[in-house]
């Protein structure tokens, strides 16, 4: 038996699937986090179940992704109950979605969730009634708390029945719907769809086009604003038979302070600066720690073995890959997600989109936008995941341009080791600014000549709440893992190939080739280059590569301080990361990724031939 | 003569001359209205007979007083209805020089002064197409317009097909919203059947709101 979960984004849907089926799915305060079907199987009384979480939407006649996924998952039969969760602090507005999700006829249970802050909201709701006026069972719960969670698997095998509920519409919709049942074999949803111009059937939609004009003309309306102009008032009569005495009781709303442009921007800025600030310290002490029990326990007894060359390089490879995998993915992004994943369950990531919404516009983004970004400073493989969020394909190509050009940790280690040991923290700091500059500039290049309309943010603020730390925590833990499924394989395959062309002598040829190209156009010697080679792996392995092949750890007595800041510079730009690469091209197809990786790739070396140029004429020859 | 055909001259004629600075010769008024100079000559020569026009010896034509009245006179009417489509019922600029051209002629100019009104500030004497930005339109006010904590009611969303999220959100002609914050930058919160909906400046430019009575 298959059980679809389906409701509005942020009603806590995938908390109650985690505790239905056990299995570990993020639960987020960010609405629309569930974009993929996500699967879990229950046993009950002996019977295997299988429960699907569908993703999180507002209406079942939309066009984007996860519209048009729930719609086709439910017309295509294979789903035998459904269970649809509804928030009860915003009662109204879930119906909505409930009344639509009735004309499907599916035999169907209400969960209704947040009964505990509907409590606190002063909102009192009579599940009773509320069943008995929608002809199906209804069951209050607090899934945060899990209260009543129990109830819901065995009561939607044995109590869930075809809702009663019927929406009636304005007279003109029901006369097309009917003379539309009666010319093409097509249910009622079916018809309506096709209203609004959605269907396969091309005689269908023709015919459908045709009367919907009739009746735009006559009301003045879209079919569409005029459908949900009807599903709204049946909801909201709906909600007002069953919610008894709503006291609104004010209190201090924090949205006093933090939607605002004084002080909620500043406030803004400083909890982006701080979170970055505590990431990279207490990553790169993490990531210490981690590299240096790899090299303790790992490549010194590996190297004390004397194995056969050849395996000895594969080995070698194979630990590297793991250390850069680990040293990167535990300090850094975890540390990152477990700050994101608070941002998120508090709900002040809703708020960040918005106050960041005018500055995104400039960039060809709106304000959902500055996600991508700050998860970028962590690590861009996550940030790449999180374009999605971002409506059209205009907003997800141009974020994908930017989100690879940021600095992430493990740059941030680069610039830092580089030339904050090296140099001076002035030029680290310069290096930064530099980069915001350059991404400026792509950003608002890019929204001149990147194709497809800018829509703006039409974004629901999730109501604030304190975040739980056994939920944070869980959510982090899901997403590393995501990330370590797909980043390890790459790493190592990628790891191993390296280390052959290492072993086979390669490189050596191809520094002795680039030594005349790389000297003249970036200043830089040749094992300067191989080491960026190897920071396409891992970034920071761009910097511990120079280190070895210097042979000198303090890079100040072997490459003049120019050459260092070119060398920073370029590693920061250059390509991304291979994990990058392997996210974007699945998010955004290969295309892009290469566009991506040709432009940063370009310019990486553009830039670093125009600072050794600069040097060169300004200081004299290094 | 037919008088539309007249006014058809005049009002061209007029217009070339707000163009060039100087009278048409008869060759450009052929290539302006796309016809044979011969037929254009003998329609000219009509018109000369009947006050309206005066051929110099250079080929020049030119308007008199009488001439010129009644030419501006239509080119004004085009204006002000070539305005009306664009601005007020959203038509194409093509579709609406189109359509102007057409009832320019018909329409009493009682009618077209009232639509000025409805539009108030329709360039004068320009002559060039309706900018479609900058003038006060009596439409009703946007979201965009109202201040922070008002109360509103929906009256109407330009743009309608776009809307599909709004509806679905309850943001639809007849809801009550209010405007929770608005922020310098014109990004605003509504508050909509209790949920807080955050929206960006073009969004909330397209909602045509009225004061909750």
């Amino acid at each position: 038996m298959k059980i679809g979960l389906i409701g509005n984004p942020n009603v806590g849907k995938s908390l109650i699937f985690q505790q239905l089926t056990g299995l570990g799915v993020e639960i987020s305060n960010y609405p629309g986090t569930t974009v993929d079907i996500k699967y879990g199987s229950v046993c009950f009384e002996k019977e295997r179940l299988q429960v699907v979480d569908l993703p999180g939407i507002y209406s079942l006649d939309g066009s984007s992704d996860e519209e048009r996924m729930v719609r086709s998952f439910l017309q295509s039969g294979a789903v035998d109950r459904l269970i649809a969760v509804v928030d009860a602090t915003h009662l109204e507005r879930n119906l909505y979605l409930l009344v639509q999700v009735a004309e499907y006829g599916i035999p169907t249970l209400i969960v209704l969730n947040m009964t505990d802050e509907a409590e606190k909201k002063g909102l009192n709701i009579d599940p009773g009634k509320l069943g008995d006026l929608l002809g199906i069972e209804v069951i209050p719960t607090a899934a945060i708390q899990g209260k009543n969670v129990e109830q819901i698997i065995p009561s939607a095998i044995a109590k869930a029945r075809t809702p009663r509920i019927e929406v009636h519409y304005d007279t003109h919709i029901e006369a097309a719907v009917r003379s539309l049942q009666s010319v093409h074999a097509i249910d009622r949803p079916g018809a309506l769809l096709a209203l609004q111009g959605t269907g396969m059937d091309e005689s269908l939609i023709e015919s459908a086009g045709v009367l919907a004009q009739e009746i735009e003309q006559r009301h003045r309306m879209t079919v569409h604003q005029i459908i949900a102009g009807n599903r709204h008032h049946c909801a909201a009569n709906l909600a007002r038979q069953v919610e008894k005495e709503r006291s609104p009781g004010h209190r201090f709303d924090p949205d006093r302070i933090l939607s605002t442009t004084w002080p909620g921007l500043p406030i803004l800025a400083g909890i982006l600066i701080l979170i970055l600030l505590t990431v990279f310290f207490i990553g790169s002490r993490l990531e210490s720690l981690i590299v240096m029990a790899f090299d303790i326990y790992a490549i010194q007894p590996l190297l004390s073995l004397s194995l056969p060359p050849l395996a000895q390089e594969l080995a070698l490879s194979f630990i590297l890959a793991l250390q850069a995998g680990l040293g990167i993915a535990f300090p850094f992004i975890f540390t990152f997600y477990i700050f994101i994943s608070i941002l998120e369950d508090t709900g002040y990531l809703t708020r960040a989109a918005f106050l960041a919404d005018r500055g995104m516009h400039r960039l060809g983004m709106h304000g959902v936008g500055i996600i991508p970004m700050v998860l970028g400073f962590g690590c861009n493989v996550p940030a790449i995941m999180s374009i999605r969020l971002l409506g059209s394909r205009r907003e997800r190509v141009i974020a994908s341009f930017l989100v690879t050009m940021i600095p992430c940790s493990a740059r941030s280690v680069i610039i830092a080791g580089i030339l904050a040991s090296f140099v001076s923290i002035l030029s680290a700091l310069s290096v930064y600014l530099f980069i915001f500059v350059l991404i400026i500039i792509t950003g608002w290049f890019l929204s001149r000549i990147t194709p497809g309309e800018q829509f703006g943010m039409i974004l629901e603020m999730a109501p604030l709440r304190a975040p739980r730390a056994g939920f944070v925590l869980k959510k982090s833990w899901l997403k590393i893992k995501e990330f370590l499924f797909i980043a390890m394989p790459l790493l190592l395959a990628a790891s191993v190939v390296l280390g052959l062309l290492q072993f086979y002598g390669v490189f050596d040829l191809f520094e002795q080739l680039i030594e005349p190209f790389s000297m003249a156009v970036l200043g830089l010697p040749a094992y300067a280059v191989t080491a960026l080679i190897f920071g396409i792996l891992r970034k920071e392995m761009a910097l511990e590569t120079l280190v070895i092949l210097a042979g000198n750890a303090n890079l100040g007595a072997v490459l003049a301080a120019g050459q260092l800041y070119t060398f920073a510079i370029v590693s920061v730009l250059f390509v991304p990361c291979i994990s990058t690469i392997a996210v974007l091209s699945r998010e955004m197809g290969a295309k892009i990724a290469f566009l991506v990786s040709l432009y940063t790739l370009t310019l990486g070396i553009f830039i670093g031939a125009l600072i050794n140029f600069l040097i060169v004429c300004c200081v004299g020859n290094v | 003569m037919d008088p539309s055909v007249r006014e058809d001259y005049l009002e061209s004629l007029c217009n070339l001359e707000i163009k060039q600075g100087r009278p048409a010769v008869i060759d450009e008024v052929a290539a302006f209205l796309d016809r044979d100079v011969d037929s254009v000559l003998k329609d000219i020569l009509e018109l000369v007979q009947s006050g309206d026009l005066r051929i110099g010896d250079d080929g020049s034509v030119t308007l008199t007083a009488n001439g010129r009245q009644e030419g501006m006179r239509v080119v004004r009417k085009h204006r002000i209805l070539e305005c009306f489509f664009t601005e007020m019922l959203g038509m194409e600029p093509d579709a609406a020089s189109r359509d102007a051209c057409v009832l320019e002629h018909d329409l009493p100019d009682e009618a077209v002064l009232k639509l000025k009104n409805l539009i108030k500030g329709c360039p004068p004497g320009k002559n060039t197409p309706c900018p479609r930005r900058g003038w006060t339109r009596t439409l009703p006010p946007t979201l965009l317009d109202i201040e922070e904590g008002t109360e509103v009611v929906v009256l109407d969303l330009m743009y309608k097909g776009r809307a599909h999220r709004l509806a679905d959100l309850g943001i639809l002609p007849g809801e009550r919203i209010v405007l929770r914050r608005k922020l310098s930058n014109n990004s605003v919160v509504v508050e909509v059947k209790g949920c807080d909906i955050a929206l960006s400046p073009e969004i909330a430019g397209m909602v045509l709101v009225e004061k909750a009575a």
